[in-house]
């Protein structure tokens, strides 16, 4: 499949933007993924919605300017950038730092939100002090990631990561700059925002949350904590599938999300 | 030429496998493996060689780290404070105080506090800390230099400043600085940074400050002091003079070469260690082209280098007196270096051959590099 690569400037920001696909608008937010390997997933959901994909600040080609240093700047952002699209509520589905992203931008305003769709994000604090909800994968070598993010790790090797064989530089170089722009925001508080949990209760566009059944990046009782927060989510795993169900159970993930979507 | 006696109080007496078993030295070694009885009998023999090197007519230089079997002074200024008043004469070097990591308002304070009590001999070393001290300190490692720099401002400004004042910057907010008591060297103690990126060094070089380099080869350093000349050409400031630079390595004189090299070689324990790249270089501490080589699936971030070739490029100045003096002296007309910090302790070295090391070096060395200027 074919995907228009564009650039977007919103609030003076370029953003890298890929586009595929004709119906409803639909939005998807990734994390630090390279956006060069397009997800089986959007290509299942760009059959049937106009699919657009933009990347973070300081993700692979957006830039990153100095006044961008939090995430409400970024939710903020995102919100701007549903407005720029200038196509009506849009479908917004998020995953990952990306999901969290999804989630600060619909509890700040749901104007350009016609339905929400979180699989496998981060955002919120849901167990004690001691317990890390958002598994550490930036101190893990490839290999530890392969075991920890994916059903079967045999697999993993479908998403580049730093540290596998097979790499260009530019796409170490890519992955690396892109999961620093991630970390600026998700530092400390590590991958969460402590007041995210209490505010999702202002979501009232309908949402679905979904989550790999083998996620032990963030685990599907982190989920269900998750779903709990946001008034009359529904929620649905995604068996045989780990931290990344786009690339593991594309097909069942993007069936689960069209049902809802159109239902 | 000034010279420094440092360790980093190590605690070596570790099961052989607790690097395999945890992963790493730093960070993710438990300290159910730092006995109490034995960290105090250590802390006792390290401060003792301290006020030994005073005795010697060396000067002092102590850092800190956290959460780490390399270096047991976790906090500079208390290390510090040990000494201020068993020691008479030696300069106390604090490389340094963790700007990046610490409240600006404590640093001033606990600088100020150590000046006065030893009548001036502090000098107050500036650091924006290592890659490891960024997952203790749970600081963000994208805006560690910004952080430094804003720290050191309202740091300058609260010692030069005598009256109370207003703080509202980007990472610090104080409404009522007034830090008491004002240090005892006016306006305030000499502050030296550590630097290992050139692109760093031009800060430094603005301020006058005296810029250190620490384990870095001769070509590393070259390229390090190479930017602050560069840069007071630049700038038309008056040419630096050996004072501005000061170069760590780990040092060690021995009656002979076999004793020095024994005693070199034990001192490799503290590089050889396992340093997983997620700690010493988490994401925006280092730019990214800097980290290339160590997402090599077949490359190995261990920093394993030959004893000969670390003396080569002067991490390590091990020799006998005169193989030492001669190594300083090369030292000092390559790098025009006007401050020896001298790693004289590390891992397994005994108190006994840290002792005898030092003493070589203080009467048969130091006296032939005092009066280099």
């Amino acid at each position: 499949m074919t995907w228009r690569s564009e650039t977007m400037e919103v609030d003076g920001v370029n953003l890298g933007v890929r586009q595929h696909g004709e119906g409803a608008p639909l939005v998807i937010l990734y994390g630090d993924q390279l956006d060069t390997q397009v997800p089986p997933f959007d290509d299942a959901l760009a059959r049937r919605f106009r699919t657009v994909v933009p990347s973070l600040p300081g993700v692979n080609r957006s830039e990153l300017p100095d006044w961008i240093d939090h995430m409400e700047d970024l939710a903020f952002l995102g919100i701007d950038l549903l407005e720029a699209l200038d196509a009506g509520p849009v479908h917004l589905v998020g995953h990952g730092f990306g999901g969290w992203v999804a989630a600060e931008m619909a509890v700040r305003s749901q104007r350009h939100i016609r339905r929400l769709v979180l699989f496998d994000s981060v955002g919120v604090k849901v167990s004690g002090p001691t317990v890390r909800d958002v598994e550490d994968v930036y101190v893990r070598t490839a290999e530890e990631v392969a075991e920890l993010a994916w059903h079967d790790p045999a697999a993993a090797r479908a998403l580049k990561w730093p540290g596998m064989e097979g790499l260009t530089e530019d796409e170490l170089l890519t992955l690396l700059r892109n999961r620093q722009s991630v970390l600026k925001f998700g530092w400390r508080p590590f991958m969460h925002n402590p007041k995210l949990l209490r505010r999702l209760a202002r979501v009232r566009v309908p949402t679905r949350v979904l989550w790999g059944a083998s996620d032990r990046v963030v685990s599907p009782s982190y989920g269900r904590a998750l779903r709990q927060g946001i008034p009359g989510a529904g929620f649905t795993v995604i068996p045989e599938a780990g931290h990344y169900p786009h690339w593991e159970q594309p097909e069942a993930l993007a069936r689960a999300v069209t049902e809802f979507l159109e239902g | 030429m000034l010279a420094y006696h440092f360790t980093e109080m190590p605690y070596p007496f570790l099961p052989d496998d607790v690097e395999e078993r945890h992963g790493a030295m730093r960070v993710t070694l438990p300290s159910r493996y730092c006995d109490p009885r034995t960290t105090h009998d250590l802390y006792n023999r390290y401060l003792d060689e301290y006020e030994y090197a005073d005795e010697l007519g060396l000067e002092i230089m102590l850092n800190e780290h956290h959460a780490t079997a390399t270096c047991l002074a976790a906090n500079v200024s208390i290390t510090a404070a040990a000494l201020v008043r068993r020691t008479k004469r030696a300069k106390i070097l604090c490389l340094g105080f963790p700007l990046a990591h610490r409240n600006p308002i404590q640093v001033a304070e606990d600088a100020a506090m150590l000046d006065v009590m030893s009548g001036g001999r502090l000098i107050a070393g500036f650091v924006r800390g290592v890659g490891t001290e960024i997952h203790p300190a749970n600081t963000n490692p994208s805006d560690t230099r910004e952080r430094m720099q804003e720290a050191h401002d309202l740091i300058l400004k609260a010692w030069e400043t005598r009256d109370v004042f207003n703080w509202e910057g980007k990472h610090y907010h104080f409404r009522y600085v007034n830090p008491w008591p004002r240090p005892f060297q006016q306006p305030h103690p000499p502050i030296w940074i550590t630097g290992s990126n050139p692109a760093a060094v031009p800060w430094v070089a603005d301020r006058g400050y005296t810029l250190a380099t620490v384990l870095s080869s001769y070509d590393q350093t070259d390229a390090i002091f190479g930017a602050y000349r560069e840069r007071c050409r630049e700038m038309d400031y008056p040419e630096p003079g050996a004072d501005k630079f000061a170069y760590c390595a780990l040092c060690f004189t021995g009656e002979t070469e076999e004793k020095a090299e024994e005693g070199g070689r034990k001192l490799l324990w503290y590089l050889n260690k396992r340093r997983p790249v997620g700690f010493f270089a988490p994401p925006g501490f280092v730019p990214p082209q800097g980290l290339l080589r160590f997402f090599d699936p077949k490359g190995n971030a261990r920093y394993n280098r030959s004893y000969e070739s670390l003396m080569d490029q002067g991490v390590i100045i091990a020799g006998t007196p005169a193989k030492v003096l001669e190594k300083v002296k090369y030292l000092h007309d390559r790098c025009g270096v006007g401050h020896l910090l001298m790693m004289n302790q590390a891992g397994f070295l005994t108190s006994e051959e840290t002792r005898r090391s030092m003493e070589l070096f203080a009467t048969e060395v130091y006296p032939e590099i005092r009066t280099l200027q």
